[in-house]
């Protein structure tokens, strides 16, 4: 079924749709990447999505340094140096329609996210939705899906309304009202709780805690479909035997069953590099298997179900 | 990702920014799950074969050669029949300590042997390598064996090499170049290469074949195969009921009209003589070894196996372990009668199973033993080595015998067909995970979750198998091409896939069983995929776009078009064109060298076993069976002529920003790349640059960045459906020498590394030397770049029913699919694609790192499997382009 794209309806930036993930709600599932996060997580596998729009990658390997990326930059923003394309990302404004991406022979330079339509984007779900089988629906993560709120709720509603599972991951760290507006369209939501201790939590990502776990509180009680909270674990960070006590009190107050760890990867690392920023995460080592086993059993003695990374029961 | 200079600096990259939430093993290597352990009787075995050499004997060929020469004069399938006997009489038995089933192609563990009667040329041509070889080499001059696990690629010590597998003994090389040369100008090649040549065009065969636009002629390489076998006379009537049969009907039709029926008799009776002496010498020889045997338990498997023999030379079977042997010995008799590849033992598991459902009535077989049974079948099947010449072992087959055994599908009413001795069968491939017999599952909606989700688990463990196939696509593709050989819907139920991927008709025999009758499927055509193989599209193309040259060799193949191709239809109009005149010479030649085939050379045990031979009195090659609408016209590369022309359409007419003439120089300058014409270096990731690299940047870039197949692009897209749409038509307007239409076959096997070695690069931007890309529906490597659901709209854009299969091989990463729950949301991904109206899918469930580390350290990866185009291998007998393009193609790797 091919829709026509009439324009009125919202344009979001995304930077990937992903087909047959496994791990982000019932069945296989689509993933929509929405850009734009409130947060900045030190350890973040997506770096770019962090930019509300798009963001220019750069490649060095792939780079010849034939330099036909650099006569059209309007910020004049590229040189060459050793060979290399140097970009200074003072002046790169990462413009609506890049041209060095464009000029690049090799994809050294590539941009990472792209606007969409509702309209087009509800046509790959609709082309997505024959594959998933059973199961299966959209999940909307990011970034922090519900930053271009206008967009996710116009896709969330297009979705319901044509029985379409629809499940978010949030960071919980955005305006009630905000969550009010898209909980009638939802059915998972994935919680991420990063640390109970606010001056802590500011300190890992770059913002408050507060907001997030009234938003937890308040979902526990007025959200009707499945809410899951996700615990990213991060070692040194959030991983002590107190916070771990401190994460079952506050899940227990919220009335939760049952919790989700996602352990530490540097899987993002090189994301990093093409983006031309520093990782912050890599000074850390991802959880030891008994460390995750510890976890799991204080979780479980606290009588909380818990289960890691892929292991999910749906 | 095209090349490896573009390609290796980014190849971590591509993954990680289009599948970057997903999660890469941190180091190491991600081992497969699920994976068991052999019986210890079947792991000695494996172990046995994994240390043996590919071997040639001479035996079989010496006396047959020998006996025909006696009956100069006489009827020719008699003749043939009188031959067939005295070879099965005179090859020397060879059992193995430990073998539950026993009998094998010659006297050795993988033995086989040239057949010059059907080709002598390619042992002639060597004679004189061979008596170099053969003087040269010497216990001194000892050469390493190379990579390539039980091939014999070098001469060693006595041992010479032939075609880069085999190994001969240095004193038959004399009986074996004498008798080749009996059959100069006797052989099939021989006569049907006099005969060919009277059919007009035929100079533009030979220039087609020169280009090799064309990979090779089936009537005297591989004259039989890519078909089902069917066992149920043996094990309906035993041997001696067959010449009972034989008998009364040679009386009933002895002077009478059609009297080469009595030949036909007469011939199958003389035949099966042959093998009764065959199986009695092999029983001998298993008392002999029971005389000699101390171990107590072993002299009582020997003394088995001789009563076992002794009551099979004459009688039908009693008990699974029985029918399990008269299976082997019949399907080892017909490999034995042609050079075969693509032997299929079909629905096996439901022709067997009156017998195991019995014995575990009586209570005298276990699951256990049946396990250990199945997995000594599975070595057998892995035994089986296919003597060819190197063109055709290496290039079109990588050394696969292609014993294709299926499982499900639904039983002669409609209902599922899969039962509990099919579970069985897949337990043993998880516990031996040996190549053959290469699985297929026939799915349908109506087959049990259960055994559904057995055949997930045995796909996780990464042996490529089972290959998942859509069983109502299937059984359309028959009704529409066997109805008016009287095909109705409940015979088409009875079909099974043929060799590597070929859909084959099959039929519902009734066993009778102690008083019960039970509807067996088995094969009912000959060779289902005979006829014009392997056109090479993508150099095709080449041809159209370089006014019918050759731009490899610089020869004329065609007629000069002096099309100016100014727009994209003359394009299309004259790649039409071309490709019908290629597929009209070759259907010609193709028919007078099977008909030479069946007039010298006919099969006389195939033919026995096929419904209705036996009743009609004539054999395969004279419509004595079923069903006979088996030619087809195979192709190969369509996924890169498709991108070419999408290539063209964009750049040359739509947005005219490369001129035709540009780009033919671009294709010609290989877009500055050296040409792995002069390299040497065919491989995907090993593509050096020249100093006018820079000067094709634009284009190049260009031609990549066009639209391609693969994406959900409906630009690509419209131009493969119009080409497949095409295709399964025009194949129609062409009559094979049963003179029923042919119908197109969409099956590269390994024939996407040789052709694509000398075709020049493609508008799609592949560069000249490099593979095209595999299968029918696979996309490029690394070209699909939208997520395997948009990969399968493209596939499923056109239905796939008009031709006689379609094929996606996808190399899926381990944590996809693990756990539980990755198994059932695996199995609704297949179901998905099955139920999009997508015809077979398999996949290869492999981290790519382990690929790479296995091609540095082959010895690691001795027993490692891999899926290329079709069919399982063990990785260090691929060779490394192959290897490279499964590297290369795309892996779905996803959160761990």
């Amino acid at each position: 079924m091919n829709l026509v794209d009439d324009n009125t309806c919202s344009k979001g930036h995304i930077f990937d749709i992903q087909g047959l993930s496994v791990h982000d709600g019932p069945g296989c599932r689509t993933l929509i990447f929405l850009c734009g996060c409130t947060m900045n997580c030190f350890w973040c596998s997506n770096p770019e999505g962090i930019n509300p729009k798009h963001s220019i990658m750069y490649s060095e390997a792939s780079c010849i340094g034939c330099g036909n990326c650099l006569s059209n930059c309007a910020k004049n923003a590229l040189s060459l140096e050793g060979g290399k394309v140097k970009i200074a990302r003072q002046l790169c404004r990462d413009c609506e329609h890049p041209t060095c991406t464009a000029d690049c022979y090799t994809n050294a330079l590539r941009i990472s996210g792209f606007e969409i339509s509702v309209d087009k984007l509800y046509q790959i779900i609709q082309r997505d939705r024959q594959y998933w089988g059973r199961e299966g629906g959209i999940t909307l993560t990011g970034g922090e899906p519900l930053l271009q709120l206008n967009f996710a709720r116009e896709i969330l509603q297009r979705c319901h309304q044509g029985y379409v599972h629809t499940a978010i991951e949030t960071c919980g760290n955005i305006l009630w009202e905000n969550f009010l507006e898209v909980i009638p369209f939802i059915d998972w939501i994935f919680f991420d709780l990063k640390h109970p201790d606010n001056t802590e939590h500011k300190k890992g990502t770059n913002s408050e805690n507060r907001l997030i776990l009234e938003n937890a509180i308040r979902l526990s009680k007025e959200f009707h479909g499945r809410l899951i909270f996700r615990l990213p674990l991060i070692p040194d960070f959030n991983d002590s035997e107190e916070n771990i006590n401190s994460v079952v009190s506050f899940l227990k107050k919220a009335g939760r069953k049952e919790i989700n760890i996602l352990p530490l990867h540097h899987f993002g690392k090189e994301k990093y590099t093409l983006l031309q920023k520093e990782y912050h995460g890599s000074r850390i080592s991802v959880p030891t298997d008994e460390k995750l086993k510890n976890i799991r059993e204080q979780f479980i003695n606290s009588g909380l179900d818990c289960f890691i990374g892929s292991e999910t029961p749906f | 990702m095209y090349v490896m200079e573009i390609k290796l600096g980014q190849l971590e990259d591509v993954s990680d920014v289009y599948n970057y939430y997903g999660k890469r093993p941190e180091s190491g290597i991600q081992q497969r799950e699920g994976k068991k352990a052999p019986t210890p009787r079947a792991d000695k075995a494996r172990q046995l074969y994994l240390e043996a050499k590919s071997s040639v004997s001479v035996e079989f060929p010496y006396w047959y050669t020998r006996r025909w020469e006696e009956l100069e004069g006489e009827v020719p399938i008699i003749r043939r029949a009188e031959a067939l006997k005295s070879g099965f009489a005179h090859l020397t038995p060879a059992i193995l300590p430990g073998e539950l089933l026993v009998m094998r192609k010659a006297n050795y563990l993988r033995g086989s042997y040239p057949m010059p009667w059907l080709s002598e040329a390619f042992l002639l041509s060597k004679e004189d390598d061979l008596f170099k070889t053969a003087h040269k080499a010497s216990a001194d001059d000892i050469t390493t064996i190379g990579q390539g696990g039980g091939n014999v690629t070098a001469s060693v010590g006595n041992v010479i090499s032939i075609a880069g597998k085999f190994g001969l003994r240095k004193e038959e090389i004399p009986i074996l170049i004498k008798t080749a040369k009996r059959w100069l100008n006797r052989s099939v090649e021989d006569i049907g290469h006099k005969y060919e040549q009277l059919v007009p065009g035929y100079g533009t065969k030979e220039e087609i074949m020169r280009a090799v636009i064309c990979m090779f002629d089936s009537g005297y390489t591989l004259p039989q195969g890519r078909e089902v076998l069917n066992y149920y006379y043996p094990l309906q009537f035993g041997i001696n009921g067959i010449k009972e049969i034989c008998s009364k009907n040679l009386n009933n039709v002895a002077g009478r009209p059609g009297m080469d029926r009595l030949y036909f008799y007469k011939a199958v009776h003389t035949m099966l003589e042959g093998l009764q002496t065959w199986i009695k010498n092999y029983s001998e020889e298993a008392r002999l070894m029971a005389s000699l045997e101390k171990d107590e338990t072993q002299k009582a498997e020997y003394h088995e196996i001789a009563e076992r023999l002794d009551w099979l030379s004459e009688n039908k079977p009693g008990t699974f372990h029985e029918a399990l042997q008269l299976v082997w010995i019949f399907h080892v008799a017909v490999l034995n009668e042609d050079a075969i590849s693509g032997l299929s033992p079909g629905r096996l598991g439901q022709v067997l199973y009156p017998f195991w459902k019995q014995d575990m009535a009586k209570g005298i077989l276990t699951k256990e033993k049946t396990i250990e049974l199945l997995e000594c079948m599975r070595i057998k099947f892995t035994e089986l080595d296919c003597f060819a010449s190197m063109g055709v072992v290496g290039g079109v087959l990588s050394g696969n015998t292609f014993n294709n055994l299926c499982l499900g599908g639904l039983d002669k009413e409609g209902n599922s067909a899969a039962n509990e001795l099919e579970m069985l069968i897949l337990e043993s491939a998880m516990s031996c995970d040996t190549p053959q017999p290469t699985l297929s599952l026939l799915f349908d909606e109506k087959l049990p979750e259960e055994f559904l989700l057995k055949g997930v688990e045995c796909t996780k463990i990464g042996t490529g198998y089972p290959a998942w196939i859509n069983n109502r696509v299937a059984m359309e593709f028959l009704l529409n091409n066997f109805r008016k050989e009287g095909m109705e819907s409940e015979e088409a139920r009875a079909w099974a896939i043929g060799g590597c991927l070929e859909t084959s008709p099959g039929s519902w025999m009734p066993l009778e069983l102690n008083g019960e009758i039970y509807n067996i499927p088995g094969g009912s055509a000959p060779a289902s995929s005979v006829g014009v193989h392997f056109i090479s599209l993508p150099k095709v193309l080449e041809a159209v776009l370089f006014d019918g040259l050759d731009k490899r060799t610089g020869r004329r193949v065609y007629p000069a078009h002096g099309s100016e191709l100014t727009t994209y239809e003359e394009v299309w109009t004259v790649f039409k064109h071309y490709f019908s005149m290629t597929v009209e010479v070759l259907t010609l030649t193709n028919n007078i060298q099977h008909d030479i085939w069946g007039k010298v050379s006919p099969s006389i045990i195939n033919s026995m076993l096929k419904p209705d031979c036996l009743e009609t009195g004539r054999d395969i090659s004279h419509k004595g069976s079923r069903y006979n609408r088996t030619f087809n016209v195979e192709v190969c590369g369509g996924v890169n002529l498709v991108n070419s022309l999408a290539s063209i359409k964009k750049n040359v007419f739509d947005q005219k920003s490369i001129s035709m003439d540009e780009l033919k120089t671009a294709l010609k300058s290989n877009f500055g790349y050296l040409s792995a014409l002069e390299t040497g270096s065919y491989s995907l990731t090993e593509q050096f640059k020249t100093d006018e690299y820079n000067y094709w940047l634009r284009i190049h870039k260009l031609c990549l960045d066009a639209p391609k197949y693969g994406n959900d692009d409906k630009y690509a897209d419209n131009i493969f459906r119009e080409w497949q749409q095409w295709v399964s038509k025009m194949c129609e307007n062409y009559r094979s020498m049963y003179d029923e239409p042919l119908y197109s076959c969409q099956i590269s096997v390994s024939t996407h590394a040789p052709m694509g070695a000398v075709t020049l690069a493609t508008p799609d931007g592949r560069l000249c030397g490099t593979a095209f890309a595999d299968g029918s529906v696979s996309a490029y490597p690394g070209s699909d770049r939208h997520g395997p659901y948009a990969l399968f709209n493209s596939a499923t854009c056109y239905n796939h029913a008009l031709s006689q299969n379609s094929q996606l091989n996808m190399k899926i990463h381990p944590s996809v699919v693990m756990g539980r729950e990755g198994s059932r949301k695996f199995l609704e991904m297949i179901k998905a694609y099955l139920r999009k109206g997508g015809f077979h899918a398999q996949f290869n469930i492999v981290d790519s790192r382990m690929l790479r580390d296995a091609q540095i350290n082959p010895s690691n990866y001795r027993g490692l499997m891999v899926r290329v185009a079709g069919f399982t291998q063990y990785w260090v007998e691929l060779g490394k382009q192959i290897q490279d393009e499964v590297i290369s193609r795309t892996e779905y790797e996803q959160l761990g």
